[in-house]
């Protein structure tokens, strides 16, 4: 359940880009590829699907931008001793940019992950910073991302002594069209407790396409 | 006889002492004694005041004045071509200057043609102080060439543009009339103007110029000067230069690294798994760092350059008409105040 929380809690933080150097609204639709690898101390455990979503951005101010993403899907495993996971996700970003080359995020989400046998939730909140690449004008953008969420509260585990979130990924406008394809890589380790060691780790790849509205 | 004698005292003694008076009181004695006929007095007098060793001021007026009376001795002396040569010095000196047939004789009026004739010179004479209602009123200019000759008349605006105001044949004094208009149809500017003649003779081989000036001054409501057109510092560069495509180029290569970089040092070692997710976006951004190559090569204009370039001519444009426009508005109000000047700078 976890692994399916934190899957969805990956997917739309890296999701959350989508139109950060728009004005006016977007509106975007998301499929995303995941993979989400576990180690509880017992081997590793991975699990890989597709998730859907949408995103909603708003530009506040010239320099400021607010994007609120939903996601849901399920991953599925290879195994027949893992369960497969519904995965829903919720966040906001707000995003401030100084300067054309870079942006500051801070964000907070809301995720969940379901089994046939539990359902565990997660919350995070934290800051990061976009490094942002004009291509071709001003038409395509590519960005790095590293985000670090510094409140993570986990139902049932206590909070990962390592996470980071790390991303790279191309934006691409023309009119009101918009699109993107961004690769995101987010690790938690958590503290050793009775002996073992967790290890999460999921990586996404995501495409996403929408409109721009009111500029 | 005593007349004379008290006059040649009056004009010989003392007329060092008096300065620019003298000349004067001098130049009327010698007149007096030309009005008495008594030249072969008049003549020394006059010789004096315009001699090199006058040390005294000499107006230009009094020397020609001076020459004229000289000349006109020198006929009743029945010396010819003294008199002549006195003549063309008096036409030297004031080209317009003339001789009074009220005053001179028809022989003296005549010696003083023939050396009109053989003395070529134009002149212009200084332009006297007025105020021209743009819109309907002339400034009249007043030329001259001492017999028949070929001039041109023309003005040089404040901004060294040559306004021409007549080309042609001459003889005498001509007046000429400007319109306060430039060449391109606009009102004379507030500035210093120099007023040319160049004129060539048609009897003798000889050529001759000369200049006044004048200072013209707006009366009423300022004018705003339109604004200067874009130069290429104001417009943005409408074409991709080779260090584009590098920087496009380095930047793809950027966020390609960076992709496989992040997931190769980011993952704990124990869980990491596939990095083809990331080297999917990296082969996405080479692709486009060789698309921005080739979409430049092909397109080598800023298409959103040359539309806000065009965006800033076009508002430059309707400033300028603006402009122009109370421009016109205010000349309705406007006068020119025209007046002599001395010299080139103002």
């Amino acid at each position: 359940m976890s692994r399916a929380l934190l899957s969805l809690a990956f997917a739309t933080g890296l999701l959350r880009s989508a139109a950060s150097a728009q004005g006016g609204v977007s509106v975007s639709l998301l499929i995303s590829s995941q993979e989400h690898r576990v180690d509880a101390g017992f081997g590793m455990v991975n699990t890989r699907g597709w998730v859907l979503g949408a995103m909603v951005g708003v530009g506040l101010a010239s320099h400021l931008r607010v994007q609120v993403t939903a996601t849901s899907g399920t991953l599925t495993t290879p195994s027949n001793n893992t369960d497969n996971e519904d995965v829903a996700d919720v966040s906001a970003l707000v995003q401030w940019s100084p300067a054309a080359w870079v942006s500051f995020n801070g964000f907070g989400s809301a995720r969940s992950a379901t089994t046939p046998l539990a359902r565990q939730h997660w919350t995070s909140a934290g800051l990061g910073a976009d490094l942002r690449m004009p291509l071709i004008g001003s038409a395509t953008e590519g960005f790095l991302r590293l985000n670090v969420p510094l409140l993570v509260s986990v139902s049932g585990l206590a909070a990962p002594s390592v996470s980071v979130e790390g991303g790279a990924g191309l934006r691409y406008r023309q009119g009101r069209f918009l699109g993107q394809l961004t690769y995101g890589l987010l690790r938690y380790d958590f503290p050793p407790a009775a002996g073992r060691t967790r290890l999460e780790e999921i990586s996404t790849l995501t495409i996403g396409a929408g409109l721009l509205f009111g500029r | 006889m005593r007349t004379r004698a008290a006059l040649t005292v009056l004009a010989l003694g003392g007329f060092a002492s008096r300065g620019a008076a003298q000349t004067a009181d001098t130049l009327a004695a010698a007149r007096q004694l030309y009005d008495a006929l008594s030249v072969e007095q008049a003549v020394p007098i006059l010789h004096r005041i315009v001699a090199s060793s006058w040390s005294l001021p000499v107006s230009a007026a009094e020397r020609v004045t001076a020459y004229q009376y000289l000349g006109a001795s020198f006929q009743l002396l029945h010396a010819r071509d003294s008199a002549l040569d006195a003549f063309r010095a008096a036409i030297r000196a004031d080209p317009f200057a003339d001789l009074d047939p009220q005053r001179f004789t028809p022989t003296q009026v005549g010696i003083y043609r023939a050396a009109q004739d053989s003395e070529f010179a134009v002149g212009v004479r200084p332009v006297d102080s007025v105020r021209i209602d743009p819109r309907n009123e002339h400034l009249t200019l007043q030329v001259l060439s001492t017999h028949n000759a070929t001039i041109q008349v023309s003005l040089v605006t404040p901004d060294k543009r040559t306004v021409s105001l007549y080309a042609g044949p001459n003889r005498g004094l001509r007046q000429v009339e400007w319109d306060v208009l430039m060449a391109d149809g606009s009102f004379a500017g507030a500035g210093r103007y120099e007023l040319r003649v160049a004129g060539a003779s048609a009897i003798v081989n000889r050529t001759d110029s000369a200049r006044v000036y004048f200072d013209v001054r707006l009366e009423g409501p300022a004018l705003t000067d339109t604004l200067a057109s874009l130069e290429a510092g104001d417009q943005v560069p409408v074409h991709y230069g080779s260090a584009w495509a590098r920087h496009d180029l380095l930047r793809a290569l950027t966020v390609a690294v960076g992709a496989v970089v992040l997931a190769d040092a980011l993952p704990n070692d124990k869980v990491d798994g596939s990095h083809v997710r990331a080297q999917v976006v990296a082969g996405a951004a080479i692709l486009a760092a060789a698309g921005t190559l080739l979409y430049r090569h092909a397109h080598p204009d800023l298409g959103q350059a040359v539309a806000e370039n065009a965006r800033r001519n076009a508002a430059r444009a309707e400033q300028n008409a603006a402009i122009r426009q109370e421009n016109a508005t205010r000349l309705n109000q406007a006068r020119l105040i025209i007046t002599p000047a001395a010299g080139a700078a103002p």
